[in-house]
């Protein structure tokens, strides 16, 4: 039997972390490995995600026409990405020209609901903000994702998320970093992953390190992970893979370096002496 | 005229101010500010406790509510209420 299909909500509290990017690759990673997705946008009004997967010329139908019936079933509304033959990655649009308190949160999730008959992955970008765009999208999941990036303003707004998520006592959210820039942790200029962990105490799903790769790639509107040559992409898979299967080990973007680090600190301390 | 940046770094290494870590100085004001939020949203709810409590308390006997004693404390990961609700000295009691 199918084993329980679980909704992912992506949420960060402050804007501009990645959310949608980080939505859309792990989406496509997922798919990669073989598995059936789709991508809901939830950011009524401010949607990004189909410009992301470079989906945007595609949209007919979006949530709020499945939900007012305005199409015949969810499916009408998906749109389909074709560079994805093994598994499928499909997008669910958002409505661009309505305001977030127009979608009623019940009806929403029954949406969420009837898409887990058909797919192994779900995952809801949700709106920046703690507000109504926010409360309807953890009500329709079952599972948690909140990103951060090593800046102050943004782990001070995910401990809020984590907060409130926690409060509902029905997920225990696990972390994403996005935007590690290793020259600035090499000089203690950044908070490091274990900082970031201590102060927000929960499970660490993946690190993503900075890559102005990610600025081209979302240019073409082509997710990372199609290119794998890339050295970005090995870490959306990473979490892919760790979503499958827990005991998968964390792609950490510095362990070599940690290495080569202790090295010149060791040489640095005998110049001194 | 601007230095190049690697001859920059050999003399920001002997510079002081570039051994103090501006991440332990980040680590520190965040997890100021974090406990600050935590604490905040807490006591919006235990006054709405603490005000919940007097009123059902209130039914059955008068609540000595200026020398009420009210705090939450976290052992072992836990939260729990310890609480000191004196009764005004009562006509109700027989």
């Amino acid at each position: 039997m199918k084993e329980e299909v679980k909704a992912y909500v992506v949420t960060s509290g402050k804007g501009g972390v990645g959310k949608t990017t980080v939505t859309a690759n792990i989406g496509a990673a997922l798919a990669l490995l073989g598995y059936k997705v789709v991508l809901v946008d939830a950011d009524v009004g401010l949607r990004n995600l189909d410009l992301v997967l470079g989906l945007e010329n595609k949209i007919i139908f979006d949530v709020s026409d499945v939900i007012e019936g305005r199409c015949r079933s969810y499916k009408q509304a998906l749109i389909k990405d074709k560079r994805f033959n093994q598994g499928s990655l499909y997008l669910l649009p958002a409505p661009q020209t309505k305001q977030k308190e127009d979608i009623e949160p019940q009806a929403f999730k029954n949406v969420i609901q009837e898409i887990k008959n058909d797919f192994d992955f779900i995952f809801i970008d949700c709106p920046a903000g703690i507000e109504h765009g926010f409360k309807m999208s953890v009500y329709a999941a079952d599972e948690a994702i909140v990103v951060t990036t090593p800046d102050l303003s943004s782990i001070r707004d995910a401990d809020r998320v984590i907060a409130t998520l926690e409060s509902l006592e029905r997920f225990s959210p696990k972390l994403v970093i996005n935007r590690l820039k290793k020259h600035m942790l090499k000089k203690s200029q950044m908070l490091s992953v274990e900082d970031i962990l201590e102060t927000l105490k929960i499970d660490l799903l993946g690190i993503i390190p900075d890559d102005e790769y990610i600025t081209i790639s979302t240019n073409h509107g082509e997710p990372v992970v199609l290119n794998k040559s890339k050295p970005l992409a090995k870490y959306f898979i990473n979490i892919a893979k760790r979503l499958v299967d827990p005991s998968v080990s964390i792609e950490n973007p510095f362990n070599d370096s940690n290495l080569i680090e202790k090295i010149v600190s060791l040489v640095g301390i005998r110049k001194k002496l | 005229m601007a230095l190049p940046e690697w001859l920059q770094e050999i003399i920001n290494f002997f510079k002081k101010d570039y051994k103090v870590s501006s991440s332990k100085i980040a680590k520190e004001r965040l997890q100021l500010v974090i406990v600050q939020d935590r604490n905040q949203t807490n006591n919006k709810t235990i006054e709405k406790l603490k005000e919940d409590l007097i009123n059902v308390i209130s039914k059955y006997n008068d609540v000595d509510v200026e020398s009420m004693d009210f705090q939450i404390k976290t052992h072992d990961k836990k939260i729990a209420l310890v609480a000191s609700i004196p009764f005004k000295a009562s006509k109700k009691n027989n």
